[in-house]
């Protein structure tokens, strides 16, 4: 939060809605009000491909009967026509199943504030013309294009920023808002050789325009990693010690958030379901969400319900030390929020993580490939093989092949499988390469064996 | 026109609009109006603790210029809003100075392909509650091993008016509803998900028929028990048979979108310039068709106004045609084939497939099953994704089994099958008789917009196809 938003518009439609609610029978509710803008640029080889504008505002309100709860959003604000909505939703409510659990924050948590300045909007973002987005995507492409003769194609760079504003009030009269803002620069060349062709891309996203990569090194980058590719061929079928190059363990480090989500605790589909307390990772490995970064890509004062938000252990030297809660699933578990709800207008709100966060190690991505003396660099996973109830893990992938401690050649059209129990067990080395700018952030690591399969 | 009144607009505004692009050096334009309502009911714990409700509008004005995009869109529908997004979207081209008066008039969709007479979205709560109810009980019947069942009905209601340079406005009314289940069966620790969801584009009255939800359900708590006893899959490539229906994604993933007209005309596509050549075996034949009536991949007119049709993509294992929009039918001089979609009025058109499917073979698919000394045989796929350019394509396999001598044997748990796209159907050494459409549950990602599409396939053999499972 930056500063006081411009009240009270919002203000009004919140109260309109929450009195209406309240004439309806709502005996509790809580309103949102969202308004943004936000444009992309695209440039394809060098010539402008496409220029989007976007402006959204909307409402959403959820309200409760006793203990029955409906929500409802919309984007038409027309005062009647919202009247109406807002009657329909306090019908629906009163004909729904009661829930014990169902209510708004705790009184005592909701009224503490937020504090703090997170620094998460930037003046200049509003100032940033289209032509110079376009600028800066083209010097991005051109980059990745001039690199290397043998990038012969592009699917574009984009260049895309917007501001927010957000927001809330509950019929106690707890109001907050924010402002916020956001912009990111990507990259996606194609190279070409022998009659292969490929991709990959690279992006850096940033909550202050001075704080996004430079646009050559965004484009030199996304060039590397697609010419890194050339070459691919299939490896055989075996079991060999699997290393996740930064961007690919973040999205393992996913599936930690989503497993320790308190909805997936409480409806028992969770494979760290009754895991609180027990190591289900290598003692090397350490996670917190911390919501409180400075201009943290997740970070926010306050959560979807306006509670003040805290950072969290999660994971301590591999043992499990917390779920991620809103008021439902803390009440729902006999624990107390950790004040981590997300919502957006439409619906509930539900736990989420916001800056989740892998402890880095103590050695270089090239030290770990060192040290294997065969194995996978995995620099690419694809498709949907998570079974986040089981913890069963297959999922395509491609990357470069470790001989001797030496990356060889590049691989594709192959799988990687295990169990996300095993995987987070078997990690023996991590390195010291955790991107800073990303919200669900891991360094690079090395699973012990996993198998691969190919011809 | 006066169907025009229900996006807040009336016709003078729309024409000025219009106007103020077309006085610019534009190839195309449009504009896209758009009303949602949408609601969804979900169980858990056997009672329906949650109801939404939302309604969303607004719209979206497009100029072309080459191969340049101007796109503008606000949710606010008024005069001055409405100009500002014309003013904006046109800034991609030059003036030619003096606005252009266009003349609009109605046109009626080609087709008629959802015809409801009482929309989901205004029917009561109470008869949408007891389904899920009685989906929660016999579910929990099925099986005493069944510990949870999630169940969700989701209904809407999209009104749509697209408005295109030549004055032509073309308005659709499209309902779609779903039903969805999941099932997690426990037996000691072993705790296993089974799911199965269905709909189209049809009334409330159609979704709740007994014999759809009841086989709905039924195939959900199966799939969880039969996963207790599922054993690892193997590792490596062999020979597999994709049973009839939803694995069809196959055919999605492998070759769909790889010929969407985008990726072919900047030939990013492992298809480009593939046009004519073989890229299946022969028994091969792959159609696009948007005008399967009720079906959820089927539209009345795509997003750009355009008839939707049905297009051959490979005939008897030639590749004849791409999927195209306005933009890249023009640029490439090839025919749009009403593929051109976007999610809402907040994004951009682009090709994007209907009901993709494989025409019926010949075979019967007992004799394919017993045609495989050792193999996998696959009934139901979680996802899907493709890389375009390597032509790498992946999905997972929710329900599979292990073909041993020629019979199906043990339930295999956690298979994803992996292969290139341009030549994993000139493997195809069976096609089925027994073709089948999915239930209506799929949902297709491009470029950050999902839109509802259909998939289709007879049971098909594969020779030397990747699995990706954990036993070497």
């Amino acid at each position: 939060m930056s500063g006081e938003a411009q009240a009270p518009g919002p203000r009004r439609w919140l109260e309109l809605m929450l009195d209406e609610a309240s004439r309806h029978g709502a005996t509790a509710a809580d309103a949102m009000f969202v308004e943004g803008s936000s444009t992309e640029v695209r440039v394809r080889l060098g010539e402008t491909e496409q220029v989007k504008q976007s402006r959204d505002k909307g409402v959403g309100l959820r309200v409760f009967v006793g203990d029955r709860s409906a929500t409802t959003s919309s984007s038409d604000l027309d005062e009647a026509r919202l009247r109406a909505l807002v009657e329909r939703t306090c019908a629906a409510a009163k004909v729904i199943a009661a829930d014990p659990f169902a209510g708004l924050p705790d009184e005592a948590l909701a009224g503490e504030a937020p504090g703090g300045d997170l620094d998460l909007y930037d003046p200049a973002l509003a100032e940033l013309g289209v032509e110079q987005a376009i600028d800066r995507a083209r010097e991005a492409e051109d980059a990745a294009r001039q690199s290397d003769a043998r990038v012969t194609n592009s699917e574009g760079a984009e260049m895309s920023w917007g501001t927010s504003e957000l927001h809330m009030l509950d019929s106690r009269g707890h109001y907050r808002n924010r402002r916020s803002g956001a912009v990111s620069i990507s990259v996606t060349p194609v190279a070409e050789a022998d009659g292969q062709m490929q991709r990959d891309h690279w992006y850096s996203h940033a909550r202050h325009l001075a704080d996004l990569e430079g646009a050559r090194e965004v484009g030199l980058e996304a060039a590397r990693r697609t010419l890194r590719r050339l070459g691919a061929r299939k490896p055989s079928t075996c079991q060999v010690p699997v290393i996740f190059e930064a961007p690919v363990a973040s999205r393992l480090l996913g599936s930690i958030a989503s497993a320790v989500n308190g909805a997936s605790i409480y409806r028992k589909s969770s494979w760290l379901q009754g895991a609180m307390g027990t190591r289900i990772a290598a003692p090397e490995v350490s996670i917190v969400d911390d919501p409180r970064i400075v201009r943290g890509a997740g970070s926010r004062t306050f959560d979807g319900e306006g509670l003040a938000t805290r950072r969290r252990e999660i994971v301590t030297e591999g043992v499990l030390q917390s779920w991620l809660l809103d008021s439902y699933t803390a009440r729902k578990l006999g624990l107390t929020t950790t004040r981590h709800a997300r919502r957006g207008l439409g619906g509930s709100p539900s736990p989420g993580s916001t800056n989740f966060l892998m402890a880095n190690g103590e050695q270089s991505l090239a030290e770990l490939v060192g040290a294997t003396r065969r194995g996978l660099l995995v620099t690419e996973l694809f498709g949907f093989g998570v079974n986040g109830v089981t913890g069963d893990y297959s999922q395509g992938a491609a990357g470069i092949w470790i001989e001797d401690g030496e990356l060889t050649w590049p691989v594709h059209e192959l799988t990687i499988a295990s169990t996300l129990q095993a995987m987070w067990l078997a990690i023996d080395g991590i390195a010291a390469d955790r991107h800073p700018g990303r919200s669900c952030s891991a360094p690079s690591f090395r699973v012990g064996s996993m198998t691969v399969a190919g011809s | 026109m006066d169907a025009l009144a229900r996006f807040g607009v009336d016709e003078p505004l729309v024409a000025k609009a219009l106007g103020e692009i077309l006085g610019h050096e534009v190839d195309d334009a449009d504009l896209y109006f758009e009303h949602v309502t949408s609601e969804g009911l979900a169980l858990e714990e056997g009672q329906v603790k949650k109801a939404a409700r939302s309604v969303h509008q607004g719209v979206g004005v497009r100029a072309v210029a080459g191969d340049r995009t101007g796109y503008a869109h606000s949710d606010a529908i008024d005069g001055p809003r409405l100009v500002d997004a014309a003013r904006a979207a046109r800034a991609i081209s030059r003036d030619r100075s003096g606005g252009q008066v266009v003349a609009l008039g109605s046109h009626a969709a080609s087709h008629d392909l959802y015809p409801v007479a009482r929309q989901a979205v205004d029917e009561g709560l109470e008869d949408k509650l007891a389904l899920l109810e009685a989906m929660d009980a016999r579910a929990r019947a099925h099986d005493p091993r069944i510990e949870q069942v999630f169940a969700n009905v989701a209904c809407e209601l999209r009104h749509v008016a697209v408005v295109r340079a030549d004055g032509r406005v073309v308005f659709d009314e499209r309902p779609l509803v779903r039903l969805n289940i999941s099932c997690i069966a426990v037996e000691g620790q072993n705790r296993q998900v089974g799911s199965a969801g269905g709909g189209g584009r049809f009334d409330f009255e159609t979704l709740a028929r007994e014999d759809e939800w009841a086989s709905l359900v039924d195939e959900a708590a199966r799939r969880a028990v039969l996963n207790l006893s599922a054993v690892d899959s193997p590792a490596g490539e062999m020979d597999v048979v994709l049973g009839p229906g939803w694995p069809g994604i196959l055919l999605h993933e492998a070759i769909g979108h790889g010929l969407e007209g985008d990726f072919n005309r900047k030939g990013t596509s492992a298809f480009s310039g593939l046009l004519g050549k073989q890229v299946a075996s022969p028994l091969v034949t792959v159609v696009d068709d948007g005008t399967l009536p009720g079906r959820r991949g089927s539209l009345n007119v795509d997003d750009e106004g355009n008839p939707t049709r049905r297009t051959v993509l490979i005939e008897d294992g030639i590749l004849r045609g791409y999927m195209q929009d306005r933009l890249n039918a023009r640029l490439m001089g090839m025919e749009v084939t009403g593929n051109g979609r976007r999610e809402s009025y907040a994004s951009v058109p682009m090709p994007r497939m209907t009901n993709t499917f494989m025409l019926a073979g010949e075979d019967d698919p007992e004799d394919i099953i017993r045609s495989v000394k050792r193999g996998i045989y696959a009934v139901a796929f979680g996802g899907g994704q493709v890389d375009i350019t390597s032509g790498k394509f992946v999905f997972s396999g929710s329900e599979a089994w292990l073909i041993e001598d020629g019979r199906v044997t043990v339930p295999v748990k956690g298979a994803t099958f992996i292969g290139n796209g341009p030549d994993v159907l000139t493997r195809v050494s069976a096609v089925g008789h027994d073709l089948q459409l999915d239930r209506g549950v799929g949902t297709c990602g491009k470029d950050g917009q999902s839109v509802p599409v259909g998939v289709g396939m007879p049971t098909i053999r594969i020779d030397r196809l990747t699995v990706g499972g954990v036993s070497t």
